[in-house]
């Protein structure tokens, strides 16, 4: 199963973007993971951003602590791991919790640098203390924060913090942006390959060898369609010459044929000559169906023709009646109406006059073949003749093939040749047994107005 | 009855001259389009048997031209190129009948007979089936040599019928051929009098028969399917 080339380069790009994305996560995890102090410091500083954030100037000028419950949630269900103290340039406690949790030096370094951190040994766990300076309301205020452990996960909390940063802001945009560029630039660059092949895809089996349009292809396609119309012109000018042969063939046989014919027309009346008359009968039939399975090969069916169905039906039966006649059968044509179809008036009779010789001489002396025209399309012949078993019908197309080697009166060429009619009309030979014995099969054309 | 062979393949055209001339026939033969315009320009024939393909032209072109002079002598095409569509290529330039190489002498002489019997044609004075004979001048028709009365629409039916010898003849041709303008027929008006006739021509012991096609229309044959 083939897949759109379009399709197939969208779907590489996404899933290499997707993939750079992916190598980005990884590389910002091995990054963070080369330096876990920088990681717990910046932890340290996270926390320190989110208490400064709670701090803020009250009525009377002052600056007040007024922490979210979400902030002091931490604090409050692991009172033993996080603690923080808030103090003014002046050393009063603006906000505070947990604050036992070092000792109290651990907190005061007033004069020290604007940010620092230390690891201090409290009963044999190390705690990290963290003390920045920062401005709030015109306020200098210094905040410290500290941790034994990380029960709460802060610094996983860090990290995707990070990768949010790094990679979700910065990157997803510009990688989302990308995609879509790749996906419009990829259909726009493809728009005439896309094109070239609608253009072949109409190009079905009834509409004959056109050449494929190579404007506005892109130069290393080009020099594939163009190989490919060389390819069909050289197919074409093959038909173009079988064609020829064909007509010199039918000519250079049947004209010896008719020789031989009339010649045999001047002998005295006798058995012998009855006999080879009827040889040369069935080898003037046996001609007759070489050429036109000769014929029906190279048939090409114009898109754009129409014909009315019930008038070749009307046709082929009215000349065929006197020959059913002498044969001692019946033929009837049902169903006359304009029933206009797209399709090749000669291939259809061609095709009908071969059902119709092949159903009286299947069918027994008396009986009536029937022609049955009916919307949209159908063309059927039922016939009275002994059936063809289920396990011959998808054989009775074969060219050559013949129920039995007693069979003389056909040349195994007739439904072969009607099958190729039906396919050069887009359709197909439908071979079903009569409810009530016999034959039925039919063709199935495309209405006219479809299309 | 003149008969004008164009055929350019010599033993061919002379079987066909043979066998023609048995068949009661006055046969000219042209080899080419040169030598058959020059026959038709001074000894113009009842009736033309032309093959299509010639050395020095196309018999179709020939027959175009025939045409367009307004010349009407009924022309037989038996041709060797029959494709799916070349028939058809040949009855819309003028052709009246046409044949696929290799068509038995007897055959070409039974539709040129045919196409002589067309209305206008020379042979359309008597027409003769099996022992009915029609003579299209009194109309009146003879069964195994006795004459038989018939009623004028059955006579009209009969002559149509005749004039097709060996052809289907669709209903609306009979029925445009019988009924004038004014009398609106009947849907089982045809029948009735094909019924009447076969039953008449049945008791006169006419050996022919109507045979119905069903969708189609009808066909007259001698009796016995011959």
């Amino acid at each position: 199963m083939s897949r759109s080339l379009v399709t197939t380069l969208i779907r590489r790009l996404l899933l290499a973007g997707g993939l750079l994305t992916l190598l980005n996560i990884v590389f910002v995890t091995a990054y963070y993971s080369s330096d876990p102090e920088g990681l717990r410091r910046e932890k340290v500083s996270h926390q320190i951003d989110r208490l400064a954030e709670a701090l803020k100037a009250g009525p009377d000028g002052r600056l007040a602590f007024r922490p979210s419950e979400r902030l002091m949630d931490t604090f409050t269900r692991y009172p033993d791991a996080y603690a923080f103290r808030i103090e003014d340039h002046a050393g009063a406690v603006l906000g505070e919790a947990n604050g036992s949790l070092v000792p109290a030096e651990s907190w005061r370094v007033p004069n020290g640098p604007d940010a620092w951190w230390s690891d201090v040994q409290v009963n044999g766990r190390s705690v990290l203390v963290g003390s920045r300076r920062a401005n709030v309301a015109g306020e200098t205020v210094r905040i410290a924060f500290a941790a034994a452990g990380d029960p709460s996960n802060l610094l996983l909390f860090v990290y995707f913090d990070e990768l949010f940063v790094h990679v979700i802001v910065s990157l997803l945009p510009f990688a989302i942006c990308l995609m879509i560029v790749n996906a419009v630039t990829v259909r726009q660059s493809l728009r005439s390959l896309v094109h070239a092949a609608d253009a072949a895809r109409k190009a079905g089996p009834s509409h004959g060898i056109a050449a494929l349009p190579t404007r506005g292809l892109p130069t290393e396609v080009l020099i594939l369609v163009e190989a490919i119309n060389d390819a069909l012109r050289r197919l074409g000018e093959a038909l173009e010459a079988e064609r020829a042969f064909t007509a010199e063939a039918a000519h250079a046989l049947r004209t010896p044929l008719a020789v031989l014919s009339a010649r045999i027309e001047t002998l005295p009346k006798s058995s012998e000559i009855d006999a080879v008359r009827a040889d040369i009968v069935a080898l003037r039939r046996l001609v007759n169906q070489l050429l036109s399975a000769a014929q029906a090969d190279t048939l090409v069916v114009d898109p754009v023709r129409q014909c009315d169905l019930a008038a070749v039906a009307e046709g082929v039966v009215s000349a065929m009646a006197p020959l059913a006649i002498r044969e001692g059968r019946g033929l009837a044509l049902e169903g006359v109406a304009p029933v206009m179809v797209r399709g090749d008036a000669d291939g259809i009779a061609h095709a009908l006059r071969n059902l119709v010789e092949n159903a009286l001489r299947f069918s027994p002396p008396g009986e009536e073949v029937l022609v049955r025209v009916t919307e949209p399309g159908l063309l059927a012949v039922l016939d009275r003749g002994p059936g063809i078993p289920d396990e011959q019908k998808p054989l009775v197309t074969k060219r050559f093939w013949r129920a039995s080697a007693s069979d003389l009166g056909g040349t195994g060429l007739g439904l072969a040749i009607v099958q190729r009619i039906a396919e050069a009309h887009g359709s197909a030979l439908d071979i079903r047994d009569r409810h009530d014995g016999g034959t039925v099969i039919s063709l199935q054309f495309l209405p006219a107005s479809s299309g | 009855m003149k008969l004008l062979l164009i055929e350019d393949v010599p033993p061919l055209a002379e079987l066909t001259r043979e066998a023609l001339e048995t068949e009661g026939f006055t046969v000219d033969h042209a080899a080419n389009v040169e030598s058959a315009r020059a026959i038709l320009s001074v000894a113009p024939p009842d009736v033309i048997v032309l093959d299509l393909g010639l050395p020095d032209g196309d018999g179709l072109d020939l027959l175009h031209g025939l045409r367009n002079a307004g010349k009407a002598i009924p022309v037989l095409v038996v041709t060797a190129r029959a494709g799916l569509n070349d028939r058809i290529d040949g009855l819309d330039r003028g052709a009246d009948d046409y044949m696929v190489k290799p068509a038995a002498p007897a055959e070409i002489a039974a539709r040129c007979r045919a196409l002589l019997r067309r209305p206008g044609g020379l042979l359309g004075r008597k027409l003769q089936l099996g022992n009915l004979a029609f003579d299209t001048a009194s109309r009146s028709v003879t069964a195994a040599g006795r004459p038989l009365v018939l009623a004028r629409r059955e006579i009209d039916v009969l002559e149509v019928l005749l004039r097709k010898l060996g052809q289907s003849v669709p209903r609306r041709v009979i029925e445009d051929a019988i009924y004038t303008l004014d009398e609106a027929p009947g849907p089982n008006a045809l029948e009735a009098s094909v019924s009447r006739l076969r039953r008449q021509l049945a008791d006169a012991g006419a050996n022919v028969e109507i045979h119905t096609i069903r969708g189609i229309g009808y066909l007259i044959t001698e009796a016995g399917g011959a």
